[in-house]
């Protein structure tokens, strides 16, 4: 039985106007001090998700992870911000175990491959363009993930859950995409004859004809189809010459 | 220590198992069988099995009919989708599929319920190309740092399966890294469009900026590849910094020319100013010239679609170095914003003449 008084008098506004949120929560095994602490940072309505979302319990600071790696305060925040993310305070605890692990990835691929954050960039700015693909998937197919949207917090935690479970399956699924696409074309034999950045093949560009503006000239869902139309060539492929791809 | 019976492999099917002996040596040490010896051999890729195995994402157990049947969707639907990300299955009955690569096309299957068939398959277009994009560029990084696993450049099977597998033995933490990134990227990504969505559909309202690097196609031409690499690498660097401080996310890079969207106007033209201010492009005496829209715009699988993004981008291709050119509506967004009005331009797609304003030289 959850105590709602008591959720109130720790800091959870209006818990008894929202006891049917409180409780869903109760039942997935969350504690008081789990619900105490996102009502906090105002997303008593997303912990459900935001729990299956994240790598795991915070449990690091930028400091604490720096200390555990054997690394520089500085170093560590400089890896952060090279992946494309915002840099948190030193002290506040907002970092997994599993966030650490990534961290000495990062500097094991400086030590190692003389990295100076050039991979690190691309794996951020490939992520944030997949976060972003993902979030508008879910958005578009699944309205009630947005509060504003919904206007009821029980309706987006359960949304938000739902949709939330799918991520540790895709993160799994860009393991094995980027292990099959590392492995296909045989990257690190036969691409090229030598150790430099050239390469010998043919570079091409194709768009959709017509007026830019010919988009906006239906209402946007049902412009899908024409969404190739692009200010920018696109796509860009390549086709070898003198290279075995 | 196992005693390596190389006339019995060299029996088996490895050519020149004597003269490969360091080889074959350095594989039994690490505990490869015979089998699986044999097996690389046959691929062509015996100097390469200490390094394949790490890279692969399990043993291959499923074939891709097999691999229908334990995800419960028709083959052809299967086919389609790993096809859709990129990747190709030759035979369909031949084991090619590990149990991990099944738990990723369950995940896919689960995502078209949720989403539905076209959806899920633009998703993994997106997730394919993105992937791909990867591991082209971590590959070229790879061979300019570790030229040893090039065989063409080492010329010695032996140094380059050592090199090979050292690089390799990076990749679980570069996976455990893109987990980690991703998930952090899903709550950068929300809070992002907590910000411009207007509703249920794709569109959402947002500034839509590009810049570029102004005589870059002459630069093309005098550069020798390395400072041309360098260049590109220094930009892309310090261009995702910029946006990212002043809060915008980047797009996409396309050779030298960088777009970016941001929640405000205000956002988007702060990001530009820093972009053309920038002290290492006048250090390296470059100009850098922008073109910024703002309005309702598509955005589908992380790129965006719709008139702000075109009239952006031909705004910084009428731009003059140091320009930052805006349309009509970042202008109205941006009254106390100093602003001079230009003749209208004539740009291509566009029917009529655009207003434009110039946001740099009116401060």
């Amino acid at each position: 039985m959850v105590d709602l008084d008591a959720l109130e008098a720790a800091g959870i506004a209006n818990a008894r106007e929202r006891g049917a949120l409180i409780e869903y929560l109760d039942g997935l095994g969350f504690t008081a001090e789990e619900m105490v602490e996102a009502e906090r940072r105002g997303r008593l309505f997303g912990l459900a998700g935001d729990a299956v979302r994240r790598s795991g319990r915070p449990t690091y600071s930028l400091r604490t992870a720096a200390e555990a790696l054997g690394l520089s305060l500085e170093d560590v925040a400089h890896f952060w911000a090279m992946l494309g993310l915002t840099v948190p305070s030193p002290d506040d605890v907002v970092l997994s175990q599993a966030d650490v692990d990534a961290l000495a990835t990062c500097a094991a691929m400086k030590a190692r491959m003389g990295d100076d954050g050039g991979l690190l960039r691309l794996i951020g700015a490939a992520m944030a363009r997949l976060a972003e693909a993902e979030v508008t998937l879910l958005r578009t197919s699944r309205p009630d993930f947005w509060i504003t949207r919904s206007q009821d917090e029980l309706t987006t935690a359960q949304a938000w859950r739902d949709v939330a479970e799918l991520i540790p399956g895709i993160g799994a699924m860009l393991d094995i995409v980027h292990r099959h696409q590392t492995t296909r074309p045989r990257l690190f034999e036969s691409v090229t004859v030598n150790p430099s950045e050239s390469v010998t093949c043919g570079v091409g560009f194709a768009d959709l004809s017509g007026s830019p503006r010919s988009p906006m000239c239906c209402p946007p869902r049902s412009c899908r189809p024409c969404s190739m139309v692009s200010a920018q060539p696109s796509p860009t492929w390549y086709t070898p010459t003198t290279v075995d791809w | 220590m196992r005693v390596v019976d190389l006339d019995a492999l060299e029996a088996a099917g490895i050519a020149n198992a004597r003269e490969r002996a360091e080889l074959i040596k350095y594989l039994d040490g690490l505990g490869f069988t015979a089998e699986d010896m044999l097996e690389a051999e046959l691929r062509g890729r015996l100097f390469g099995l200490a390094g394949d195995v790490l890279l692969w994402s399990g043993r291959p157990t499923y074939s891709l009919n097999a691999a229908a049947r334990a995800v419960g969707v028709p083959v052809n639907d299967l086919s389609h989708a790993w096809a859709v990300l990129g990747l190709t299955i030759a035979d369909a009955d031949v084991p090619a599929l590990s149990q991990a690569d099944i738990d990723g096309l369950a995940t896919w299957a689960t995502l078209r319920t949720v989403a539905g068939e076209e959806a899920a398959l633009s998703f993994l277009r997106v997730l394919g190309a993105t992937m791909a994009r990867l591991a082209e560029a971590s590959g070229t990084m790879i061979r300019l740092a570790q030229p040893d696993i090039l065989m063409t450049h080492t010329r010695d099977e032996l140094a380059t399966a050592r090199a090979y597998r050292a690089v390799a033995e990076l990749v679980p933490g570069i996976s455990t890294l893109i987990d980690s990134v991703w998930r952090h990227q899903i709550t950068s990504a929300r809070t992002y469009f907590e910000h411009v969505i207007q509703d249920s559909s794709a569109s959402v309202t947002c500034g839509v900026g590009f810049a570029d690097l102004s005589g870059f196609t002459t630069l093309t031409q005098l550069l020798t590849p390395t400072e041309l690499s360098d260049l590109l690498i220094e930009f892309s660097g310090t261009v995702s910094d910029v946006v990212h401080a002043d809060g915008g996310r980047v797009v996409k890079f396309i050779g030298d020319e960088v777009m970016w969207v941001g929640s405000t106007p205000a956002q988007l033209v702060q990001v530009a100013v820093d972009l053309v201010e920038h002290p290492r492009a006048r250090e390296a005496g470059l100009q850098v010239r922008a073109g910024l829209g703002y309005g309702s715009v598509l955005a589908i699988g992380g790129d965006y679609f719709g008139n702000a993004v075109n009239l952006a981008a031909r705004l910084v291709a009428a731009a003059a170095p140091g320009q930052i050119l805006a349309s009509t509506d970042v202008r109205d967004e941006l009254t106390d914003w100093p602003a001079i009005p230009l003749d209208p331009l004539i740009l291509k797609g566009f029917d009529s003449p655009v207003m434009a304003y110039d946001l740099h030289l009116s401060r």
